[in-house]
């Protein structure tokens, strides 16, 4: 009877350890980036962003099926290739970046802030060499061009497409008239956009802003 | 502590006063408090120091317990740090760019751990030495780059001719009346140019006589272009001296237009992108009238230039790694001229060409299961030159058919082979007719050619790389087989250094003009190129130093003349050797916005070959030659200003009045080019507009002469001991002193987003994701 007692409780203990591990987990998870979306909204360095870049993939590679872990380990390498000085490194992060933004598309699918990564992916290379523009420049505004369409009301692809307009010569379909005019469509979808969870994408606006104040003096009021 | 004991326990413990529900309660949660996992168990603190093989830190290395949140970086002295309440054992991984994974099992059980990681560089071809001796790469990806596309089209004097800007890199020289590259002491015909793996028969326009040829095709077709100045793989043959190796371009990124326009010709292009397929189609109208109204001529125009021409484009993904690629042109031209001769009142002598030539490039490239890459192309050509010289018929036809097939694969990480096979069949069709007679005298020859080789580059350590390979041909018209052996080695020797080693033998089938006569004779042309290299490279800056000696046999030589100066046969008994150093220095950064290349070179040759009675430096072979190219641009006014100077020290040539054979030396030359582009925008199209100008300064260079005698029949070549009366100097030049360009490209980018063609299904999967 004893054993018997004991059996059920123990199966009943296990049916609803296994209902609160998951929740626990779940728990887990969007804490454990939280925290590390908190770090990467103020990192600078290139030490910050290797250590969050790693931390991401530490996660991603225990969640398998979650795209987010990747896209933010492919994000902070991008952020870590725009902070690099030793321009002849930044080929080797963005490599990196881009098998990540790989593995964050074949669990997403399409997806606008995929897009964008892949976009400051050709915006990191053409910075090591400003006569490749000829090369990435296309696929820098297609990949923006494409985030746009994909998710018409998603801030950071206008903002993406926006900036590269914006730092490409008036000779080249480029120029502040035309960026400032992307960028005040990004600053519009900023004001209404809601992120899908709170570890979603939702960085930019903040940078947007500044470099509105900086170069589209003006062109926006 | 077991559940046994634990439910035990928890009996003893509760009062007797207690209900039945509560006991229960409070068993349960002692249970579950058991069975927690965590609670119980202690924190592992797991540190140590992530190193290479030297001993040096890695900082930045990724450590974590496999499948678990925990783990850590690794900061500037290597050391890492962190804790996990995992027990039990787990497998520990360390990563980093640039090296192999580590991945070891540690088991946890609250007793801290301290390791040392070492993690083995991970063998990375981009930082691994390259083999660089005899050849010069540009392109926008890979390795040892020393040129982009873009440098082609923008250096000044070659007025966006491929073969104009190559000629500026050391080891080249052009000859301003004869088609072609003339790379260290070989003639035009000793460069190749070879598309997608298979070689152009007609890469030039048509020749005419004191007319400088350009290229037949655009530089931007091509992703790719390795000039070899020596010793190039044996995957390609048939050049004796040199190969231009171009790739063709994949799917382009973006749908787009342009317009060219210039006082001499318009012309259009329009490419179409979808998602897995690419068109593309341009065609141009060229007419020199308004050029040779304004610009003085050296010669008189008959009929002035006047071209048409015409390609398509076709690509197509066949899968994931999977492209096809047809490439198709068409062109017609004509021109005629009447030379001068030296003899005053006599009227010149006629000369007309009307050319018609189709070119049929297609490729297929794929990964056959995991590890096979599969490249196969096929080509085609027709070319036909009807040309008269004083209404007397020489024209000639050739067309062709070439098959190529090559497989490559790794072995392991380091090793790299690659095997294929190549065929031609090539028809020839060539019209004699000789002055004063009606009757025309037709020769035909057909001619198949067939190779095989294999080829392996490996990698002995990052810093020493080798590539070996043999390549086997055969001759139809010879009825001959060759065996050709290549070796190429690199060595690092410091960070941004390298020196290089090639070893090749060259075999070249004679030219068709000489395989109908005196077969017999004949072999394949040989050359032994033995090259030297040493590289100092950084982003920014190139240095090059070459050194090279080559060993010439088998040339076609001529041996008797009937009473009326035709040949009668012909036979291999020609040698020569090449010998000489080159130089090369490029900056990108010294001067800002400004980019230049000096390239110079020596070389020692001589050789019998041909007509050549005695063994002496050829007539095309400058033994110093120097090229410096010089680029601003000038982002105030958007401008690109280019600037090229080539300077060639005198070339030999026969006077019929010397003793001794080529003892005369022509002129040296010089060109000064400067181009001018401007960037703009018309109605936010993207506009350039470039104006360009060869031999600023007006120098009067001289390619050669040609001799006449008294009453203005031309001299046969090579004759000694003439007295001055006896025959009529005429120096060959440039049709105009001066040659001038002005011109606008128009692009129009289609602004129209790359169409959605996956499946509806697929689309609507999209839409409902969050």
């Amino acid at each position: 009877m004893k054993n018997f007692l004991l059996l059920i409780c123990f199966s009943i203990l296990t049916l609803s350890l296994q209902a609160q591990d998951e929740s626990q987990d779940r728990e887990k998870y969007m804490q454990a980036m939280s925290k590390l979306i908190e770090k990467l909204d103020v990192a600078e360095s290139v030490e910050e962003y290797q250590n969050l870049s790693n931390a991401f993939e530490r996660i991603a590679q225990a969640e398998q099926g979650e795209w987010l872990p990747w896209y933010y380990s492919g994000f902070s390498q991008i952020m870590m290739a725009f902070a690099i000085e030793d321009l002849s490194k930044v080929d080797e992060v963005v490599d990196y970046a881009e098998k990540h933004i790989a593995l964050a598309e074949q669990i997403a699918g399409d997806n606008a802030d995929i897009f964008v990564l892949k976009s400051m992916v050709a915006g990191a290379r053409i910075r090591v060499d400003f006569s490749r523009g000829m090369q990435y420049g296309p696929a820098a505004s297609g990949f923006a061009t494409r985030a746009t369409t994909l998710e018409e009301g998603n801030p950071r692809g206008w903002l993406q497409l926006g900036q590269q307009t914006l730092y490409t010569p008036e000779a080249f379909g480029g120029g502040p008239g035309r960026g400032c005019a992307l960028l005040k469509k990004a600053r519009d979808r900023f004001e209404s956009f809601e992120p899908a969870s709170p570890i979603h994408p939702n960085w930019g606006e903040e940078y947007l802003n500044s470099v509105i104040a900086q170069s589209c003096s003006g062109y926006i009021k | 502590m077991d559940f046994r004991s634990a439910i035990l326990l928890m009996y003893k413990l509760v009062p007797p006063s207690l209900s039945l529900s509560r006991i229960w309660r409070l068993g349960f949660a002692a249970v579950f408090l058991m069975c927690l996992p965590g609670q119980l168990k202690a924190q592992t603190r797991i540190d140590g120091r992530v190193q290479d093989q030297k001993g040096q830190p890695i900082p930045g290395a990724n450590v974590s317990l496999k499948g678990t949140y925990d783990g850590g970086s690794s900061d500037a002295d290597g050391l890492f740090s962190f804790e996990s309440d995992e027990e039990g054992r787990h497998l520990l991984t360390a990563t980093f760019i640039g090296y192999k994974g580590f991945t070891d099992s540690v088991t946890l059980d609250g007793q801290a751990l301290n390791l040392t990681i070492v993690l083995k560089e991970e063998f990375n071809e981009l930082k691994a030495v390259v083999i660089s001796a005899g050849s010069f790469e540009a392109s926008d990806e890979g390795k040892a780059v020393v040129f982009k596309p873009l440098d082609i089209v923008t250096t000044a004097g070659a007025a966006g001719d491929l073969f104009g800007a190559l000629g500026t890199l050391p080891g080249a020289q052009q000859v301003g009346n004869e088609e072609g590259l003339f790379v260290r002491g070989g003639a035009g015909y000793e460069t190749k140019t070879i598309i997608d793996g298979l070689p152009v028969l007609n890469p030039f326009f048509s020749q005419v006589p004191d007319v400088p040829s350009r290229g037949r095709f655009s530089p931007f077709l091509f992703k790719g272009t390795v000039f070899s100045t020596g010793g190039y793989s044996a995957q390609y043959g048939q050049a004796l001296s040199s190969a231009v190796i171009l790739q063709t371009n994949d799917m382009p990124s973006t749908s787009s237009s342009g317009l060219n326009l210039s006082p001499i010709f318009g012309g259009f292009f329009t490419q179409q992108v979808w998602d897995k397929t690419g068109f593309a189609v341009g065609a141009q109208y060229t007419n020199t009238w308004l050029f040779n109204e304004l610009v003085p001529q050296e010669i008189e125009w008959t009929k002035d230039f006047q071209g048409l021409s015409g390609n398509l484009s076709f690509l197509h993904k066949t899968s994931k790694t999977g492209l096809l690629k047809v490439y198709a042109t068409y062109s017609d031209a004509s021109l005629g001229i009447r030379y001068p001769t030296p003899i005053p009142g006599l009227s010149g002598v006629d000369f007309s060409l009307d050319n018609q030539n189709v070119y049929v490039n297609t490729s297929y490239r794929e990964i056959l299961g995991k590890k096979w890459t599969l490249l196969a192309t096929a080509a085609g050509n027709y070319n036909t030159d009807a040309i008269l010289i004083q209404n007397v018929d020489n024209s000639r036809r050739d067309e062709g058919l070439q098959g190529r097939v090559a497989l490559s694969r790794p072995l392991g990480d380091q090793v790299q082979i690659r095997t294929g096979g190549e065929y031609s069949w090539q028809r020839y069709e060539n019209r004699f007719q000789l002055f004063g007679l009606d009757q025309a005298f037709d020769s035909e020859l057909d001619e198949q050619y067939g190779a095989f080789f294999v080829e392996s580059e490996f990698y002995l350590s990052k810093s020493l790389a080798g590539r070996a390979g043999l390549r086997s041909e055969y001759s139809q018209a010879l009825n001959q087989f060759n065996l050709a052996p290549r070796l190429s080695l690199a060595q690092k020797t410091g960070e941004n250094s390298q020196v290089s080693l090639a070893y090749g033998r060259f075999y070249q089938t004679p030219r068709p003009q000489f395989l109908g006569l005196g077969t017999d004779e004949l072999r394949f042309e040989r050359a032994d190129h033995y090259i030297a290299n040493w590289q100092w490279m950084s982003p920014d800056r190139t240095f090059r130093l070459e050194g090279y000696y080559k060993r010439y046999d088998d040339l076609v030589t001529q041996d008797a003349l009937d009473s009326s100066g035709t040949v009668l046969s012909y036979s291999s008994l020609g040698d020569g050797y090449a010998g000489g150093f080159e130089l090369f220095y490029r900056d990108k950064k010294s001067i800002d916005n400004v980019d230049f290349w000096i390239s110079y070179s020596w070389l020692s040759t001589e050789r019998i070959f041909l007509d050549y009675p005695v063994r002496v430096r050829p007539d095309f072979a400058a033994e110093h030659v120097l090229s410096l190219v010089y680029k601003h641009y000038i982002p105030k006014i958007r401008s690109q200003v280019g600037a090229t100077y080539t300077f060639q020290s005198p070339r030999p040539f026969h006077n019929p009045g010397d003793q001794e054979f080529m003892a005369a030396r022509a002129p040296a030359f010089h060109n000064l080019s400067m181009n001018w582009s401007y960037l703009t925008n018309i109605r936010g199209h993207f506009t350039i507009i470039f104006l360009s100008v060869t031999n600023l300064p007006g120098v009067d260079n001289i390619f050669g002469y040609r001799y006449f005698d008294p009453s203005g029949q031309p001299l046969p070549n090579y004759l000694f001991g003439l007295d001055a009366s006896d025959y009529v100097e005429f120096a060959q030049r440039p049709p105009a002193i001066r040659s001038y360009f002005i011109g606008m490209f128009i692009s129009f980018q289609h602004s129209r987003k790359p169409k959605d063609l996956r499946a509806p299904s697929e689309r609507a999967k999209k839409q409902v994701e969050p």
